[in-house]
């Protein structure tokens, strides 16, 4: 629990943010009544199954949402401004300055035919007017940053393994040293070693250079390890939130118990593995309740009807599940 | 890094070899005036010698005392050469012979002089049409591709009309109307014609690429529309680009041949087209006189073999996966 501190200064907060998708059959809420805040120098960790709305997220909050996608309504502050009403040149000023993303596949996001050097570079020059040789050398800097030696600044991408190039994309995004690094899924294509290597990486990279972070995974159990804060999503909404601990050992919406109870632990006896019935709503249609009711081993008469509301409790850990009301110790309707 | 490129060009064996052979034929048309022994168009070798020059006699016509110390008077004179002119006239149809290496046509002219002086209008005809449709087509499948929406729509429907239509009927009608001579008619006629299926290649691979992630990440880092375009997605599509060119400048060529040798071009332009049709209306072929026909046609073969090597040598490079280490 290194930054958990309430006191800390607020970097982002995200507003009941609604985004999704637009189709002709209506509206996918992929981001539906979303808020939550993150401080400087915390990494929050946002968890959930395929589907749930998490890059959506992760790209509303960098205002690169494409073609039918698009924010809906809420609002997004960024350094204390409010960046969600901002025009897309507008935004193009602070993208990657403060606040930049890794994304997905590292294998696509670099570019086959220029040197990943040159491709440093570009970064640095598309924001700095710098000269050519300040530019490499800040690139060669980067590369030695997440250990790969400034011989590399002439290679290709295919002359780089998989976990060389996700670094090199993790040095593409800290190049202009931004507030925020967004992560979507930045280990998902490589193996568990070399996705040891990477999260250490960040760690160290993150006290060293105290920039904040959003890491997006469906690996809760890498999560867990890694993040101050950890965020659980289901069906477009952030269901539950607390200290990654709290979470972990507490956790408190029964679909976070049916996650907890999916992977299994090194340590302890074996036991067969819980799943969790049924499958995700349909976003273009969801419940009118709760999202998680139909599968909810819980579910009581109010459940379908009204959503619940969001129950405080000690340490900052928030659930929206009608098993708490009243509970709480804070009440926040 | 144009300059590496180039080295890495000329290290690759396939491309020097197309290069040297395209080098060849540039050589030879840019030279034609002094690689070919006589005029292509002419039969016969005419030599003037003068023997004799003789001046007559000055016989004043008229006199003028203009003052005291000025005179003026006015002259005939005849002056009279004598020249001896020697004609040789050139064999009718004539199989290869040391004067004539490749033998001469109907109506005597040298089949060798008239290969030369084609290879000039036949490569240029190719290379400017190859580069003007490259160039058309580059342009609109970048803004189609890059741009979509209404962009897209309009280009791509005119290419999908220009596409259906069949290209060597309307190059025939086309050219059946023109009246203009030379070879810029044929130019304007194949540079028309050619452009929509490279248009429609392209376009897709700029779509295509459009979509890669690090497309969206050049995006996302706030780069120009012409930076993203010229710098990361045209260097992924080079392959794909010379080989249109090459391909629409082999297609010229072949086109260009074509619409000579049915006739259709300018009968008096010397051109491996129009070599290829008068060998056609003597019966070359009837008669076996390989050296009237097969020149030409090896000419465009070696053309499109030097096109070939290079491209696949432009494969290799412009792809650092495949570069040779």
């Amino acid at each position: 629990m290194r930054n958990s501190e309430s006191s800390k200064q607020v970097l982002l907060e995200v507003r009941n943010l609604q985004a999704g998708y637009e189709v002709k059959k209506g509206f996918v809420g992929a981001v539906d009544d979303v808020s939550f805040c993150l401080h400087k120098g915390e990494f929050l960790g946002i968890a959930g199954e395929s589907g749930c709305g998490k890059s959506t997220l992760a790209f509303a909050i960098m205002n690169l949402l494409r073609d039918n996608a698009r924010i809906r309504s809420g609002e997004i502050d960024f350094q204390g401004r409010l960046v969600s009403a901002l025009s897309g040149e507008g935004f193009n000023k602070i993208r990657w300055v403060n606040l930049s993303m890794v994304f997905q596949s590292a294998m696509n996001a670099l570019n086959p035919v220029l040197k990943v050097g040159e491709q440093l570079c570009d970064a640095i020059h598309a924001h700095r007017s710098i000269s050519a040789q300040k530019a490499k050398e800040r690139a060669q800097q980067m590369l030695q940053l997440v250990d790969i030696g400034p011989e590399r600044y002439d290679s290709y991408p295919h002359q780089l393994s998989g976990g060389m190039k996700q670094r090199v994309m993790i040095a593409m995004a800290l190049v202009l040293e931004p507030q925020l690094v967004i992560m979507d899924e930045p280990t998902t294509a490589l193996d568990v070693v070399v996705q040891r290597t990477i999260i250490e990486k960040i760690q160290e990279l993150q006290q060293q250079l105290d920039f904040s972070v959003i890491f997006i995974t469906h690996d809760l159990s890498l999560l867990v390890e890694i993040s101050d804060r950890l965020a659980i999503m289901y069906a477009g909404k952030i269901i539950e939130e607390g200290p990654a601990q709290d979470v972990f050992s507490h956790p408190l919406h029964p679909y976070t118990h049916g996650l907890m109870n999916a992977f299994p632990s090194l340590s302890g006896p074996i036991r067969r593995m819980g799943g969790i019935e049924g499958k995700p709503p349909d976003l273009l249609d969801p419940p009118k309740g709760c999202r998680f009711f139909p599968r909810c081993s819980q579910v009581m008469d109010r459940c379908a009807n009204t959503y619940p509301p969001e129950i405080l409790f000690e340490g900052d850990h928030r659930v929206a599940c009608h098993l708490y009301q009243g509970k709480g110790d804070i009440q926040n309707g | 890094m144009l300059g590496d490129l180039w080295k890495l060009f000329l290290e690759n064996k396939k491309a020097l070899a197309g290069l040297l052979i395209l080098l060849f034929f540039v050589g030879v048309a840019l030279f034609a005036p002094w690689i070919a022994p006589y005029d292509p168009r002419g039969n016969k070798l005419v030599d003037q010698e003068v023997l004799e020059e003789s001046r007559g006699r000055k016989q004043t016509v008229e006199r003028t005392q203009l003052d005291e110390f000025t005179e003026e008077r006015i002259y005939d004179q005849t002056f009279t050469t004598r020249t001896k002119e020697t004609t040789v006239k050139f064999p009718l149809k004539s199989p290869p012979t040391s004067k004539h290496l490749l033998g001469t046509t109907h109506s005597g002219q040298d089949i060798f002089s008239q290969v030369v002086w084609g290879t000039r209008v036949s490569l240029s005809v190719g290379l400017v049409t190859g580069l003007f449709t490259t160039l058309v087509a580059l342009t609109l499948a970048l803004s189609a591709g890059y741009f979509g929406g209404r962009v897209d729509e309009v280009i791509s429907l005119f290419t999908n009309v220009f596409l259906v239509i069949p290209s060597l009927p309307l190059m025939i009608v086309i050219a059946a109307y023109i009246t203009v001579r030379g070879v810029v008619p044929i130019i304007l006629i194949l540079g028309l014609t050619s452009w929509p299926w490279p248009t429609r290649l392209l376009r897709s691979q700029v779509l295509s690429l459009k979509n890669r992630d690090f497309v969206r990440v050049a995006a996302s880092l706030g780069e120009k529309p012409g930076f993203i375009i010229f710098r990361e997605i045209l260097p992924n599509m080079i392959s794909l680009v010379m080989a249109s060119f090459f391909q629409s400048t082999m297609a010229a060529i072949i086109g260009e041949a074509t619409l000579e040798f049915i006739g259709l071009g300018n009968v008096s332009v010397v051109s491996w087209g129009t070599l290829l049709y008068w060998a056609q209306t003597n019966g070359a072929l009837l008669s076996g006189a390989w050296w009237w026909f097969l020149p030409p046609g090896i000419c465009i073969a070696l053309i499109g073999t030097s096109f070939a090597l290079m491209n696949f040598a432009i494969d290799e490079i412009s792809n650092p996966k495949l570069r040779k280490r």
